[in-house]
């Protein structure tokens, strides 16, 4: 059977339909959640940025002018919650145009329930990339695989630089990661 | 999207991030119950005006500590302006309808509500919302459709 499409599922959540609107959770939540951490919320913020998210989207059901793009409307929506949850703790975002690399210290408490070696390292290495990378990749990184005009919306960047911006930011990260892995040797080394 | 090829980095990141940051089931559930705040007769005031937008990054960290923030919400044939001053955990708003007329205005989020009215000058204020993600229901008497504000995080 053919999986309904999104503008479909939105037709039908917006006539009441439960099932449609879970069915449009089930395919987006990811990329909501992966734009409101790859801006480095706290998982409260981004619980809250989830939530207004999806609030919005129930009220604006009816009144979408593209339902198709509902992938996009969402992620913009998303971006702009975590702009303005950063705005009102008076944060900013370091670099967010100019690819500045993080220097991230610590690791992230994260890291402790992956017990895989290169698993933390790749996940180490998204924290030290810039925060426009992280966003991208991790948006990049949900399933169903978002278009690149889901992508855009999240960053608020122009469609056809998506695809050179991935290939840097996919650079950026196997250098940290290479870096990392060589610091500690071959895999198994040391034994 | 046929655009994107294939690599390997990507799909070993989507592995680490499903292990390590999933979408916590409670997000899950909050993004599923959303939809019983659905309203079919109701009118949307969306949000025309926030003062943290205006902010550029540049002035940001200095204009955000203590100055109350401004809200304006736009329905054809009304506007709502809210102010909203954070009182310890909890948000005070201020309220102003244009133009000006007594309604019953409800604060609503996720776990509850507040009732108050508006005065025949169409000003409000309602104590002790939690800092969370509300709308205002504003039921005028004259008015065929309740109109009900863009949800927003306070």
């Amino acid at each position: 059977m053919l999986e309904p499409t999104t503008a479909e599922l939105v037709g039908a959540a917006g006539a009441g339909d439960n099932g449609a609107w879970n069915a449009l959770v089930e395919r987006y939540a990811r990329l909501v959640w992966s734009v409101a951490r790859g801006f480095a919320l706290s998982a409260a913020d981004a619980a809250d940025v989830s939530q207004t998210t999806w609030l919005r989207l129930v009220e604006h059901l009816g009144r979408l002018r593209e339902p198709e793009a509902l992938g996009g409307w969402l992620a913009s929506t998303a971006r702009h919650e975590c702009l303005r949850v950063l705005r009102k703790s008076g944060r900013e975002v370091v670099g967010f145009d100019a690819d500045i690399e993080i220097e991230s210290g610590e690791p992230t408490p994260e890291a402790i329930i992956l017990d895989d070696e290169r698993d933390q390292l790749l996940w180490r290495s998204l924290s030290e990339i810039s925060q426009r990378c992280q966003v991208l990749l991790r948006a990049l990184a949900t399933t169903p695989a978002p278009s690149y005009q889901d992508v855009s919306a999240a960053l608020g960047m122009p469609v056809g630089s998506i695809g050179p911006t991935r290939a840097r930011c996919l650079d950026h990260l196997k250098r940290r990661l290479n870096a990392h892995e060589s610091r500690q040797g071959p895999a198994g080394g040391g034994a | 999207m046929a655009e994107q090829s294939f690599d390997p980095l990507l799909t070993e990141l989507r592995s680490v991030l499903d292990k390590a940051d999933p979408v916590p089931d409670a997000v899950l559930a909050a993004a599923v119950a959303s939809f019983t705040w659905r309203t079919i007769d109701s009118e949307l005031a969306e949000l025309s005006a926030d003062s943290l937008d205006a902010l550029t990054s540049a002035a940001g960290t200095r204009a955000v500590g203590g100055a109350a923030r401004l809200l304006t919400f736009e329905a054809p044939g009304v506007e709502i302006e809210v102010e909203v001053a954070e009182t310890g955990s909890a948000r005070r708003l201020t309220g102003q309808l244009v133009p000006p007329e007594s309604a019953q205005i409800t604060v609503r989020w996720a776990s509850g509500s507040i009732e108050t009215r508006a005065d025949e000058f169409g000003r409000f204020t309602v104590e002790g919302v939690p800092a969370a993600t509300v709308s205002l229901a504003i039921v005028r008497p004259a008015a065929p459709h309740p109109v009900v504000t863009s949800w927003i995080a306070i």
